[in-house]
């Protein structure tokens, strides 16, 4: 009985060292406040429809994570230079391509220009914006891009600050997803005008490092898939508009 | 802008769309193919048509060049104010592009109306299924919607965007081509031509294959070095990690090299691509299954690739991507380019830049590129990229009715002369037998003698040996750049780039439901397939004598195509 005891703990022990051995730190999954995709109240992120498809992805690919927040540039640079780091809802674009695994999309979004509500600026044409000055938040590839094509742009740290710039009279134009715009101007309290060019979408996925181990990849981009082929995705991004 | 408040309120025939006509015939459709009178009628077309989607607003998606900037900063205006339809024509990336429509096919949500497309997927249309097949639209439910005059065999691409089937799918909205260029000043210099001889013992001129390319550069980048006390290269190309640096190699390197079999438009039964096929099924990329992804023309094609960039090439050129290197030639500091995108040619016509005279003239001139050890007669002779017009099955029906007249609009007779002189993207046989382009030839450098002769079908997009453009082409870049790092040899590059365009072909012939799906072979020895003839081919000597012509005698073997 002793010899059957000791080795069902030796058992035990090798099959915890042999466990503790291959199983995989969790992945760390960074976001930011992005309402409605993502909400975050205290430092916490607390719903949003991107957040309920990237958890979906976890939980379909078995992949433990820890959820943190930090700024949508300050994510990006973690999730290029950190081994095991994913992010989202971030622009995917052509620029960034390569510097990350992309799974997604989380989300369509249509961006827009905002002027003042007392404006009578009219924009027939991303064009037309050529002469005004135009601000928008840190992270997004809508002020890289802008920028990379002669528009005059002023990055914010957040998409706040480039609400009240446009509200101060220091920029002519706010350029913001038109979801999170009409959140942003409530919390600022701002009744902010229907935008005068929606001028260009983006593909919000969840960007990953390139070092991220090739098994945790796989499972999550087959989680993706398998969310996408049920017609779940579909039913949740629909639910939202684009 | 006047007209933008007239268009809300005029009605049909009412003086205001007269006025809008006049406005826009008169200040911009000032050249056409058609008389002012057609050219007017056509609009009132569009007019009539578009009534009922009237006040709706569409939203299409292009790639980053001048002719889609003309569109969607001028043609959107003149579409707005004739039909009162409002276009957002969206311009982004071509890599972005093809993430967006590979999304709305996966997911079916509606991420826009329209889709200027290049027709290198026509492969992947035909067998997902899930794009409008546009003869058929045009015959049926679109009919009401379908120009009248849009004159479908005056298009030079249609057959880029015409599956197996038969059945358009794509309809072309501008095409530019890939070829050789070079400073056509610095070449009839006679010191440099007389040093030229004096080094390597023939004459300076067009280089007809890649050992007369490479002394050329040799020649500018090592011995020239410098002219008019500014520093030159004798080569240019762009090695950036980007998704560009695949099209640099699956557009243009490997089919040149020769890597596949001869057969227009793209060789048969391997393609430009290394993919071969068995009827229209895809059996495989690497050599073991019968493909040429990985035999000694692609090596040889890539190891070229690899050394011209760093022997000749200006340094920055590693850091380049398709659009900044396309501007970056317009500097002044290039003898010539072994495969040049004609969409660059704005900048090099812009008579501020460097490569224009005091009266504005080309001191560049364009000609065939010269082609590899492994080229044969009957094989396609470069790449053209024609980008089209293309719908998915996933946009709701009003959407796509007032899409299909947008599309229609920035192709049409009425229009498509002046985008031609903007962008040089020519898609209408009619405007190239213009008299109005004709008079613009001598500003560009060949390319009217190019499109005027039938070698503008020799040069060809990617065909449909592959099965799925967006599943494969993100291994092009992610590889190659491993070869370009010194990651590994180019060798050992192409044959892992080979095994995983099987593992893909063998997962997109799980997926339900697609025509003609991949049937890979069973491994043979890579000798087997070596021995058999066309490709993959065996090695061989990739040093044949250098040859080069005259400009005047280049340009006529693409007269000789007619032949």
């Amino acid at each position: 009985m002793a010899i059957a005891r000791r080795l069902a703990t030796a058992l035990m022990l090798l099959w915890l060292i042999s466990g503790a051995a291959v199983a995989k730190p969790p992945v760390t999954l960074i976001t930011f406040n992005a309402p409605p995709l993502v909400e975050v109240l205290s430092g916490k992120p607390q719903g949003g429809y991107a957040l309920t498809v990237v958890r979906r992805i976890f939980d379909l690919a078995d992949v433990d994570f820890q959820l943190r927040v930090y700024p949508e540039k300050r994510s990006i640079l973690m999730a290029y230079e950190q081994p095991r780091v994913c992010t989202f809802p971030i622009d995917r674009s052509q620029e960034r391509e390569t510097n990350l695994h992309w799974i997604g999309p989380v989300s369509i979004s249509r961006h827009g220009l905002y002027s003042r509500p007392d404006s009578h600026l009219s924009l027939r044409t991303l064009e037309d914006a050529k002469p005004l000055s135009i601000s928008t938040h840190l992270g997004g590839v809508i002020g890289e891009s802008l920028q990379g094509a002669g528009y005059r742009v002023t990055q914010t740290r957040t998409p706040e600050l480039g609400l009240r710039m446009l509200m101060a009279n220091r920029v002519d134009l706010w350029a913001s997803d038109v979801r999170a715009a009409s959140e942003v101007a409530g919390t600022a309290g701002v009744l902010l005008s229907e935008p005068a060019l929606v001028f260009f979408t983006t593909l919000r996925s969840m960007g990953c490092s390139l070092a991220l181990d090739p098994k945790t990849l796989d499972n999550l981009e087959k989680a993706y898939r398998q969310l996408r082929d049920s017609g779940e995705l579909e039913e949740l991004l629909n639910t939202h508009g684009l | 802008m006047v007209i933008a408040s007239l268009s809300a309120s005029f009605s049909a025939l009412s003086d205001p769309l007269d006025d809008v006509i006049e406005h826009w015939l008169s200040q911009e459709f000032t050249v056409s193919t058609l008389s002012p009178a057609e050219q007017a009628e056509e609009l009132r077309w569009f007019h009539r048509a578009a009534q009922p989607y009237r006040g709706m607003t569409i939203r299409v998606v292009s790639e980053r060049i001048d002719t889609h900037t003309y569109e969607s900063s001028v043609l959107t205006k003149a579409f707005e104010d004739v039909t009162g339809i409002r276009v957002v024509h969206e311009i982004t990336g071509e890599d972005d592009l093809v993430k967006k429509i590979q999304a709305q096919m996966d997911t079916g949500l509606n991420i826009y109306d329209g889709y200027i497309n290049d027709t290198d997927f026509i492969g992947t249309h035909y067998r997902r299924q899930k794009t409008l097949v546009l003869s058929d639209y045009m015959n049926g439910a679109g009919k009401a919607f379908t120009l009248p005059t849009l004159d479908l065999e005056d298009f030079i691409g249609l057959g880029f965007g015409t599956a197996p089937d038969g059945k358009l799918y794509q309809l072309p909205d501008q095409q530019f081509a890939n070829l050789y260029w070079y400073r056509h000043d610095w070449f009839s210099r006679p010191d440099l031509r007389r040093r030229f001889f004096d080094i390597y013992g023939y004459p300076l001129g067009v280089p007809q294959n890649w050992s007369a390319y490479e002394d050329i550069a040799e020649f500018f980048s090592d011995h020239v070095q410098e002219i008019d006390g500014v520093q030159v290269w004798g080569h240019m190309d762009y090695g950036r990690t980007d998704p560009s640096l695949g099209w640099r190699i699956s557009d243009a390197w490997l089919s040149l090299a020769g890597m596949g079999d001869t057969g227009l438009p793209n060789g048969l039964p391997v393609d430009d691509w290394g993919i071969r096929v068995d009827g229209c099924h895809p059996v495989g990329a690497s050599v073991v299954r019968g493909g040429a992804l990985n035999g000694p023309a692609a090596i040889y094609a890539v190891e070229t690739y690899i050394r011209w960039l760093k022997r000749f090439a200006p340094p920055q050129a590693r850091e380049l991507t398709f659009t900044s290197a396309g501007e970056w030639a317009a500097r002044g500091q290039v003898a010539q380019q072994v495969f040049w995108y004609t969409a660059f040619l704005p900048a090099m016509t812009d008579p501020d830049a460097a490569v224009t005279d005091d009266n504005g003239n080309p001191l560049w001139r364009v000609a065939p590129s010269p082609r590899g050890a492994y080229w044969e007669e009957g094989m396609k002779s470069g790449y053209q990229d024609a980008g089209a017009w293309t719908f998915l099955t996933s946009t709701p029906d009003d959407r796509l009715a007032a899409a299909w007249l947008y599309a229609q609009f920035t192709v049409s007779k009425t229009v498509s002369l002046k985008k031609l002189l903007v962008g040089l993207t020519p898609i209408r046989q009619s405007d190239i037998e213009s008299d109005t382009f004709a008079e613009h030839a001598g500003k560009l450098g060949g390319l009217v003698e190019f499109y005027r002769s039938q070698a503008r079908y020799v040069w060809t997009p990617t065909g449909t040996n592959v099965p799925d453009y967006p599943a494969l082409s993100g291994l092009w870049w992610h590889h190659i750049s491993r070869a370009i790092r010194g990651d590994d040899s180019v060798e050992n590059v192409m044959t892992a780039m080979a095994a995983d365009f099987d593992e893909r072909l063998s997962t997109i012939a799980r997926h339900q439901g697609r025509l003609c799906e991949p049937r890979l072979n069973k491994p043979e020895t890579a000798r087997h397939w070596l021995s058999l003839p066309g490709a993959p081919k065996a090695a061989r000597d990739t040093k044949p004598k250098p040859m080069t012509l005259p400009h005047e005698e280049a340009i006529r073997l693409w007269q000789s195509h007619a032949d």
